[in-house]
């Protein structure tokens, strides 16, 4: 970068360490309460420094690792293959939304935006997709509806384009004689690559974290993913603290995982990302050598 | 033989777009088939339903199923406190997120940068009824950290917490920020390691220094998207994160003065009666809010920079 | 201002297409569904259930899922095949989630034939036409159904001119108390078995106080204190617009937080509260009572009781429990609405639905399956009950955390008391519940149902407020002094007297209507 100060460094830096710690701190609450005894959690409370350390929320996630794996496949595949189809309809339908000589253009751009505003609520949505289509209870439930194409990126894309890549970039390809998809995969995309690279981190957090199309498709629990356990057993705990089963309430909560457990799962849920990222994040930088060789 | 040479000229002025078009066809197919069809759906807002006879054979209900949002005293409440929040939110997150993300790029060290940078956006990774346990974690009359490891030792007494409305517009702020800051960074930050190097080595030269460099290069580069994200939360200012306004104050009755908005507010009420009319009235009636808001922001932002309008 | 026109334009366009194309499916499948209904009709005359080809039907169920669940299927199958000729495909939906997917599966007419209707209220599904009129149904197929639940249980799934919902075999009277854990009641010398009263309660509670530093005297059950303190709800359990009091007694509609009842009983608990009777964090408490008791925390919570709570109790939370009965039994229809077994409007064989249903509530081989599993896998047999059916227990090594298939929510599938009774419960389990079900009061509303589709408006405002206020004042952590006056006037302004008059102008037209 250009020439720094010193003070602005040392500034900088303790500003992002203090946010740092306020993110950090209810994570690592979090997952102290994951290793906590079971009933010191329900006597006292969550704390940094519980009173009786325990393993059974990670035994009673070991005992069920057939389950849990299964839906770490899933969340995998469901967000690998998702961001994937979803980047490249993004990409198509943004790039020429961005070209200012495109005839018609705005209407399409006001066709792609309407979408974030109105919708038609969940159950003729559900309708669509269940009847006609037949969705449900498969793993393009996880992977189609909603997800698959968020005017929102669209629209981000499209101002990247916009802003980033000169016209005349685009101009010099065409006397090259290259054609659109070519201009689009050789000279476009090399010079997005930032923007690429965070769009995919959007949509991919978006499927690792959605748990609304499980929970809306599927009723079969053996294609749930990570997040729609979770949800699932969240749900359960909401359902009988509405007084959801009056007097049997009891007996459905016999059968239900402790909190500890559902502390475990969630830092099972998040843990991946953080591995994941770190080496995602050289994109950004990647980025703007290749954009500045170009530009 | 004027006009067939224009219909000529125009037919050819198309044909070079083609491919552009035909790029363009899964992706609007796909909006079509998720969200344009459906949207048919909007009619539900008007009708009686009655699934026996479809939603088209249902009888209609006028503006009936909308009456429920207006005729009642809350509804000054609920409007205030989405409106309220979300400008708020919009406000403060779009400061601080930017103003991270400089600092973020401003960052030599290369691992402290990736470890901020991963870090902050944890909180963006647990859900929301997880984060409502760790708020109780905190604020917890009986076990609380709040009261127990910061009240107590200062010699205060411990508070209700889920009893005292006046403390929630900010406990809300807080948690809502801390949520999606590290999230909505992202994409000011890719934004801003797309500049140019060559501006501000010109702005060195120039002898400016690091707060001029970023008044007079980083915040004008941003400009363009702080304004098409800006634009598109207006779309959805009267829409509220569910989550937030009900999970985290763990639906406590004394604090819904400065917590219940439009959604919380459906909810309750339609819970017993599962009408699906006035849910979708309720949609309905946010739609046409945040679109009337979007297309007149939409029009300011076409006079004073064409460049940046969404449509 | 020309382009938005034209976009406009645009979209009005694409949508009346679709709306017109969306009609016109609709419309053919239900005059398909239609078509399929009378020529079943035709083929089922004589006395033969079979139908003439294989039919699949779904069935959904309120459960989280069970790994053995195919397994039990395919023995059901073996029975259903042969008697009716019809193939059964079961869905486990979690607690949590069973409302919002039933709604929309109800909505689409997709994925269930046959299911119970829990937590939204019957009428509603009725009203919105999301599940279809049994009457004929039950007067052609449904006769063992109707004798093994009892005819007069059977008339209280009644929506206006039709009967709608078929309910359980299980509590259908609901008598409440308090529940506590046995340990500490003898270790105080509380006679838990006659305390009768809230002060009893109260003197026994403060003991717990006053030597049990660590331990919360009342832990609020889920979230609310208690729920129907002896008035009949008409209806709308939970939020209590419009009630009778005294058990429903007379025909008397009122607003309940009106009456000097609810004013004593929340002036009481917030006693409770500041004397350090209630939990602190009441209102927010997601973690179950039960959980508490086990854990050590918490001496007991008010529930709703039925013969063998104790036992029930103690089975799920293994440490003994017992109770106290404050409220005796009475019995209203919401009681009895409260889990309704129905046929979707989407199903295309609603005959063999309801012969299918039939035979759940009607066939122990079926029922002890579907509730309790496969015998000698999930169960043994250790003995006799008094209905002809066995004492069960788990097999050996196996307990309500490792079985393939747990009996949880007996309860909600048609008919348990046909079938095995569980170990540590009495032989004559099941005759005790129905016993206790004839014998509870009765509310002189039995019967009726409201339909609040002319106080929409009022009822959602009315919701909210109730929302706001009842919780709060219930655990005793609001003042009733400066609270209940306020909650009174917002919620007058919401319209509570519109829906008590509409209440009492329904009920009166009912009471009418019952004495020709």
């Amino acid at each position: 970068m250009v020439e720094n100060g010193k003070g602005f460094q040392v500034f900088a830096n303790i500003i992002m360490l203090a946010l740092t710690i306020f993110c950090l701190f209810p994570f690592v609450l979090l997952v102290v309460s994951s290793f906590t005894d079971e009933s010191t959690l329900i006597r006292n409370g969550y704390s940094l420094f519980p009173a009786k350390l325990g393993l059974d929320s990670y035994a009673y996630i070991f005992k069920k690792i057939e389950t849990i794996a299964r839906a770490y496949v899933i969340t995998i595949v469901v967000t690998v293959s998702g961001t994937l189809i979803s980047m490249m309809l993004t990409v198509l339908l943004s790039y020429p939304l961005s070209r200012r000589d495109l005839p018609h253009r705005n209407t399409f751009a006001f066709l792609v935006f309407f979408t974030m505003l109105f919708n038609g609520g969940l159950v003729p949505t559900y309708i669509m997709w269940t009847r006609y289509l037949n969705i449900d209870n498969t793993i393009w439930a996880l992977i189609v509806p909603a997800l698959l194409l968020n005017a929102f990126y669209v629209i981000m894309m499209r101002t990247y384009f916009m802003t980033s890549i000169p016209e005349e970039v685009i101009e010099a390809g065409r006397i090259d004689g290259a054609g659109e998809l070519r201009i689009l995969a050789r000279v476009v995309l090399p010079m997005s690559v930032p923007m690429v690279a965070t769009l995919s981190l959007l949509i991919g957090l978006g499927y690792w974290n959605d748990w609304r199309n499980g929970f809306y498709y599927l009723t079969d629990s053996s294609l749930f993913s990570i997040q729609n356990m979770l949800n699932t057993m969240l749900q359960d705990v909401q359902f009988l603290a509405s007084g959801g089963a009056g007097g049997n309430a009891g007996e459905i909560a016999a059968t239900m995982p402790s909190v500890g457990i559902k502390m475990a799962i969630a830092v099972v849920g998040a843990v991946p990302i953080l591995i994941v990222y770190p080496f995602f994040q050289k994109y950004f930088v990647k980025g703007i050598t290749v954009g500045a060789v170009k530009g | 033989m004027n006009a067939a040479l224009g219909t000529n000229k125009r037919k050819h002025k198309y044909k070079r777009f083609v491919p552009l078009y035909v790029m363009m066809v899964p992706g609007l197919l796909y909006l079509l088939i998720n969200n344009y069809v459906p949207m048919a759906g909007i009619i539900i807002a008007f009708k009686h339903i009655n699934w026996n006879s479809g939603i088209l054979g249902s009888p209609f209900a006028g503006l009936s199923n909308f009456e429920y949002l207006f005729k009642t005293k809350e509804a000054w409440v609920i409007t205030r406190n989405t409106l309220g929040y979300n400008v708020l939110f919009i406000v403060l997150g779009t400061v601080i997120s930017i103003g991270v993300a400089i600092l973020l790029n401003e960052i030599r060290s290369k691992f402290w940068k990736k470890s901020y940078q991963t870090v902050i956006l944890l909180p963006y990774l647990i859900s929301m009824v997880i984060v409502s346990y760790l708020v109780f974690a905190m604020l917890s009359s009986e076990s609380g950290f709040v009261n127990n490891s910061i009240l107590e030792p200062l010699g205060l007494d411990g508070l209700t917490w889920y009893t005292e409305p006046k403390y929630w517009p900010f406990i809300l702020t807080i948690v809502h920020i801390w949520k999606v800051f590290g999230y909505s960074c992202i994409i000011y930050y890719a934004t801003l390691v797309g500049i140019d190097r060559g501006y501000y080595e010109a702005a060195v030269i120039d002898g400016a220094n690091r707060w001029q460099q970023i008044v007079n290069i980083t915040l004008p580069a941003l400009k363009p998207t702080v304004i098409t994200l800006v634009l598109l939360q207006v779309g959805t200012i009267f829409y509220s994160d569910f989550g937030l306004f009900y999970q985290v104050p763990m639906d406590s009755g004394p604090l819904y003065d400065v917590t219940n908005t439009i959604d919380t507010y459906v909810y309750r009420g339609l819970i017993k009666l599962n009408d699906v009319g006035m849910s979708s009235a309720a949609g309905v009636y946010q739609s046409l809010v945040g679109f009337t808001l979007v297309y007149i922001a939409n029009r300011l932002v076409t006079r004073f920079s064409k460049e940046n309008a969404l449509f | 201002m020309k382009r938005l026109l034209s976009n406009v334009l645009l979209l009005v366009l694409t949508m009346s297409l679709i709306a017109a194309c969306g009609n016109s499916n609709n419309n053919n499948s239900t005059n398909g569904e239609q078509g399929q209904n009378a020529t079943n009709g035709a083929a089922q005359e004589g006395n033969d259930l079979r139908e003439k080809e294989l039919v699949k039907l779904n069935v959904v169920m309120m459960s989280n899922d069970k790994e053995d669940k195919d397994l039990v299927v395919e023995e059901v199958n073996k029975i259903t095949r042969e008697k009716l000729n019809v193939e059964v495909e079961l869905t486990f939906i979690s607690y949590g989630n069973y409302v919002q997917q039933t709604t929309m599966m109800l909505s689409s007419g997709k994925g269930v034939d046959l299911l119970p209707i829990y937590m939204t209220p019957l009428a509603t599904m009725a009203n919105n036409g999301q599940i279809i009129p049994l009457t004929k149904l039950i007067d052609k197929y449904g006769q063992e159904m109707v004798e093994a639940i009892g005819e007069e249980y059977i008339e209280a799934g009644r929506i206006g001119e039709d009967i709608y919902g078929i309910t359980t075999g299980r509590d259908l009277a609901k008598a409440y108390g308090f529940e506590m854990r046995k340990d500490l009641a003898d270790k105080y010398n509380i006679d838990y078995a006659n305390i009768k009263t809230l002060d009893q309660l109260e003197e026994a509670l403060m003991i717990i106080r006053a030597n049990e530093p660590d331990v919360i005297p009342v832990v609020p059950s889920n979230g609310e204190l208690v729920r129907n303190w002896g008035w009949d709800t008409l209806g709308d359990d939970m939020t209590n617009l419009g009630v009778l009091m005294d058990y429903g007694k007379e025909l008397n509609v009122v607003n309940l937080y009106e009456t000097e009842f609810y004013k004593e009983f929340i002036t009481r608990m917030h006693k409770w509260y500041n004397n350090g009777l209630i939990m602190k964090d009441a209102i927010n408490n997601t973690e179950n009572v039960g959980t508490m008791m086990k854990a050590g925390s918490a001496f007991g919570g008010f529930m709703n009781l039925k013969p063998g709570f104790d036992v029930q109790e103690t089975r799920n939370y293994g440490t003994e429990i017992v109770v106290s009965e404050i409220i005796p039994a009475y019995k209203t229809t919401s009681d009895v609405q409260m889990a309704t077994w129905a046929i979707s409007n989407g199903s295309k064989h609603p005959e063999a639905a309801m012969k299918l249903l039939n035979l759940m509530y009607s066939d122990p081989e079926l029922s002890n399956l579907l509730i309790n599993g496969i015998k000698d896998k999930h169960y043994v047999a250790i003995g006799e009950a008094s209905n002809g059916q066995s004492i069960i227990d788990y097999p050996e090594g196996m307990d309500a955390t490792t079985t393939g298939y747990r009996p949880s929510g007996g309860w909600l599938w048609p008919n348990q008391t046909i079938g095995h009774v569980w170990a540590g419960n009495a032989a004559n389990y099941w005759e005790e519940q129905t016993n206790f079900n004839n014998t509870a009061a009765v509310s002189a509303a039995y019967g009726f149902t409201f339909d609040s589709s002319k106080v929409r408006n009022q009822m959602t405002a009315s919701s909210n407020v109730v929302a706001k206020y009842h919780d709060a004042l219930m655990t005793g952590m609001l003042d009733p002094e400066k609270a209940l006056p306020v909650f009174l006037k917002e919620l007058e302004s919401a319209g509570i007297k519109d829906i008590v008059a509409e209440k009492q102008a329904q009920l009166d037209k009912w009471a009418a209507a019952q004495n020709k």
